[in-house]
């Protein structure tokens, strides 16, 4: 597992994961929220399956996760492209 | 493809930020006849509410408007909005919070909700009122609470009379507790021994306590 997380080919790899889960939640959290304020609306898009109540509730959930998962993506992307730009450098420099 | 899904999906959750930001049609602008300041304190305007009742704005004409006063009494009443009007009036200023993260602070006018079932005469079995609306809406406050916290059944905010988008003829002004339990649009008092009785957003998980200090949700 060490050895698969020293590639920074896997490191890139795990960052975009973030990046695709932290859109996924983004999208919930947008629903969810809808689902506070328009609950009318979004109860009978869902077909009931979010109302008022349990959209907030998803909504209380879904906020600590997004912001981590979008953190943890935005971190691995500025190193990668830190350690690509140091990468260049050092080729451009032999 | 990967791209395309990507801009797709940032154009999506741009357009719902947008949408959430733009004024929706809200209800009817009041103009200038409210009172938006009271012994130095500044009041929310009428129109600062959202729209979040369950099945929309209710319009109830005077004209067969009764207001039943049922359930653990002596005496069941059934009251014109003018008979409502005829007992001691009280003004406070209380703050309505939302679980949906707004308030709005109002000069609130009504009567005591203790007058009004006192009336009718309160059975010793008596432990909780239930408040009906017009649109099937529910949501009851212990009667201690009623009785120890002067709680008003409103016909005016901030000097007008209450108008239909905010609950007309009568809002209970629940002071301490969430949104849901200031019932709009009632219609009928209802005074039970059920101590666990859960309203319209209770039973789907909202605390049926509605304290603004305690959890929004029931365990």
């Amino acid at each position: 597992m060490l050895e698969w997380l020293k590639s920074k080919r896997n490191i890139g790899r795990i960052g975009r994961w973030f990046g695709w889960a932290a859109l996924i939640l983004l999208a919930f959290t947008l629903i969810t929220g809808y689902g506070i304020s328009q609950f009318r609306i979004v109860n009978s898009l869902t077909f009931g399956l979010l109302d008022k109540v349990s959209s907030h509730r998803w909504h209380h959930y879904t906020d600590i996760p997004l912001i981590i998962f979008t953190l943890i993506h935005v971190v691995i992307a500025v190193w990668g492209r830190l350690n690509a730009r140091k990468s260049a450098r050092k080729r451009r420099d032999k | 493809m990967k791209r395309t899904v990507i801009r797709v999906l940032i154009l999506l959750s741009a357009g719902a930020v947008l949408a959430s930001c733009c004024p929706s049609a809200g209800p009817t602008e009041l103009g200038t006849a409210e009172v938006r300041e009271y012994e130095g304190e500044n009041l929310s305007s009428i129109n600062d509410f959202r729209e979040n009742s369950i099945r929309g704005v209710q319009h109830i004409s005077l004209d067969d408007y009764k207001l039943e006063i049922v359930g653990l009494v002596q005496e069941p009443l059934s009251l014109t909005y003018e008979q409502v009007l005829d007992r001691d009036q009280y003004s406070k200023v209380v703050t309505l919070y939302c679980v949906e993260g707004w308030d709005a602070t109002i000069l609130w006018e009504g009567v005591l909700i203790e007058d009004l079932i006192d009336q009718a005469g309160v059975k010793d079995e008596a432990v909780t009122v239930v408040f009906h609306a017009e649109d099937g809406y529910t949501s009851a406050l212990p009667l201690d609470f009623v009785r120890d916290n002067g709680i008003l059944l409103a016909y005016k905010m901030n000097d007008v009379t209450l108008p239909p988008e905010r609950g007309f003829p009568f809002q209970v002004v629940a002071e301490s507790k969430w949104g849901y339990k200031w019932v709009k649009w009632v219609t009928k008092i209802e005074l039970s021994d059920d101590t666990d009785y859960k309203g319209y957003w209770e039973e789907l998980g909202y605390n049926n306590d509605g304290g603004i200090e305690g959890p929004i949700f029931e365990k």
